[in-house]
């Protein structure tokens, strides 16, 4: 939950967000739709922690973030970004391992839990392949197994489809919606993927300017002519 | 806790040591060069201040007779001086005579002149914590021309042992701040290379010292592999110096401390300067702050 949120960067003059309130309900999923530089990066920042809000108060399960440590609030969360940011060295099975193992997971469960990812993110026939032997969208499935397999309760996706055809943009869509729907985890999902917005036809929270101008159900463009709350 | 992290943590290590083969090559190339001199310059010092001890405690005072001045005429002028316990004349015929079936008459009698051995006298001391001060009454007395003392020896080997301490210590620092620099650069070069696996740690909810904690561990496999490898090479070089030494002056042979000790300092400062700059380097790249 934000409330009365406010972001600024002295240094370069510009006001990120600018006294934003939004609410989000566990087991909601919500489209974060604008144009580059609107805050739909910020606004996800300051939910992980890698930005402290300046003005407001940013709360996830009544607990304030900015008194809780960074690391045990990330540990709750998956996060996903447009670039994949994978180990060159490591094989998709170890890439996807690596996110547990760093957290001291034991080697059984670590193994038991990757091969489970691997089925969903359909790479299960892939696991020993190096992320320079797999495609953009099956390098992005791999990121997102690695951002699954420690079971988050919210999912903060910054515009992950951004780089991949439709095909695999489906497909990602398709693994987050499983994972929202069987496991009733929170999606926020920032993207400018119109077709995307438009399929799924849930929450669709606009910025605009740093300014939440539309917050409705449905398409990309519903509620863009609505006022700002 | 199950024991995970730490297997994890070697893993992670021995793979970031292996993609960063050069700096860790240098880095324990330049930490043993460090450790080696510093083990060398304890054991020399150790060593000499020993024998210098030893020499110090020695009692026996070797007096020669000024020229025209018998020996045998001293005696009784030593045996008066204060802290002398007892006076031995040692004529030269007899020292002659001792050498003479070791080396051979002939041999001696070329290679020496027939005056090469005059008398002497052994003067033993009461106390050798007093020796300087009965050393000089010695030198007083009439007729008394050199007097041979261990301590003569042992002030040498102070000064000796006093000039090591000061020219060595400024080398050693200089190696040692050489070492954790290069030491700095490596960890540096380590964090630098995994800059992705930092962030994906952060993403997943590692804390920053559990993240550092990887390339402390990276700089202690190579600060405990360094020391291990300095340890061996001067436990072998200690042997050689101490064989050496042993076939020279076979009276220090006895008296040249273990280089055990000397070890086992270099074996704990090994690790402990390779994760000072373990720490360094991960702290400026790293941070402690959990934000």
């Amino acid at each position: 939950m934000l409330e009365n949120v406010s972001k600024h960067y002295p240094l370069v003059k510009f006001t990120a967000l600018d006294d934003v309130s939004l609410k989000i309900d566990s087991g909601e999923w919500v489209f974060l739709v604008g144009a580059s530089g609107m805050g739909k990066t910020t606004l996800l920042k300051l939910l992980y922690r890698e930005e402290l809000a300046d003005d407001g108060h940013v709360s996830i399960g009544g607990k304030d973030v900015a008194r809780m440590s960074g690391s045990r609030l990330r540990r709750t969360m998956g996060i996903i970004f447009q670039t994949y940011r994978l180990l060159d060295k490591k094989t998709a099975f170890e890439n996807i391992a690596y996110g547990a193992e760093v957290l001291a997971m034991p080697p059984v469960e670590v193994r038991k839990r990757t091969r489970e990812i691997l089925e969903l993110v359909g790479l299960d026939k892939k696991a020993s392949r190096l992320p320079g032997e797999l495609s953009g969208g099956e390098q992005q499935r791999v990121a997102i197994g690695r951002a699954l397999i420690n079971r988050p309760q919210l999912i903060l996706a910054d515009e992950p489809t951004g780089d991949l055809d439709p095909q695999n943009s489906n497909l990602v869509i398709e693994i987050l919606d499983t994972v929202h729907r069987e496991h009733n985890v929170t999606v926020l999902f920032a993207t400018h993927a119109v077709d995307i917005v438009d399929r799924l036809q849930r929450r669709v929270v606009r910025l605009q300017n740093g300014r939440i101008v539309s917050d409705t159900v449905g398409g990309y463009w519903s509620g863009s002519e609505a006022s700002a709350q | 806790m199950n024991g995970w992290p730490v297997y994890y943590c070697l893993r992670e290590a021995r793979e970031g040591i292996a993609r960063n083969a050069l700096a860790s090559v240098a880095t324990i190339v330049l930490l043993t060069l460090t450790l080696l001199l510093f083990g060398s310059f304890l054991w020399l010092n150790a060593n000499l201040s020993q024998v210098a001890t030893m020499l110090e405690r020695q009692v026996q005072v070797r007096v020669f007779a000024d020229e025209g001045t018998a020996a045998h005429t001293l005696l009784a002028a030593l045996e008066a001086v204060p802290g002398v316990r007892n006076v031995e004349l040692l004529d030269g015929e007899s020292v002659y005579a001792e050498l003479a079936p070791v080396f051979g008459q002939e041999t001696l009698m070329r290679a020496l002149p027939a005056d090469a051995f005059a008398d002497s006298l052994s003067v033993e001391l009461i106390d050798p914590d007093r020796g300087i001060e009965t050393v000089d009454l010695i030198r007083a007395v009439d007729g008394v021309g050199d007097v041979i003392w261990g301590q003569g020896f042992a002030t040498v080997l102070y000064r000796i042992s006093n000039g090591l301490q000061k020219g060595g210590l400024v080398l050693i620092v200089a190696f040692f701040i050489a070492a954790l620099l290069m030491n700095l650069t490596s960890m540096h070069l380590a964090v630098s290379n995994r800059e992705v696996e930092i962030q994906i740690q952060r993403w997943v909810g590692v804390s920053p010292w559990g993240i550092r904690t990887q390339f402390l561990v990276e700089a202690l496999l190579l600060g405990v592999f360094s020391s291990v490898l300095a340890a061996a090479i001067f436990l072998y070089l200690g042997e050689v110096i101490q064989g050496a030494i042993a076939a020279l002056l076979p009276f220090m042979a006895g008296q040249l401390s273990s280089p055990l000790l000397v070890i086992g300092v270099v074996l704990l400062t090994g690790p402990i300067l390779a994760l000072i700059g373990g720490g360094l380097a991960s702290q400026r790249a790293i941070g402690t702050g959990d934000k």
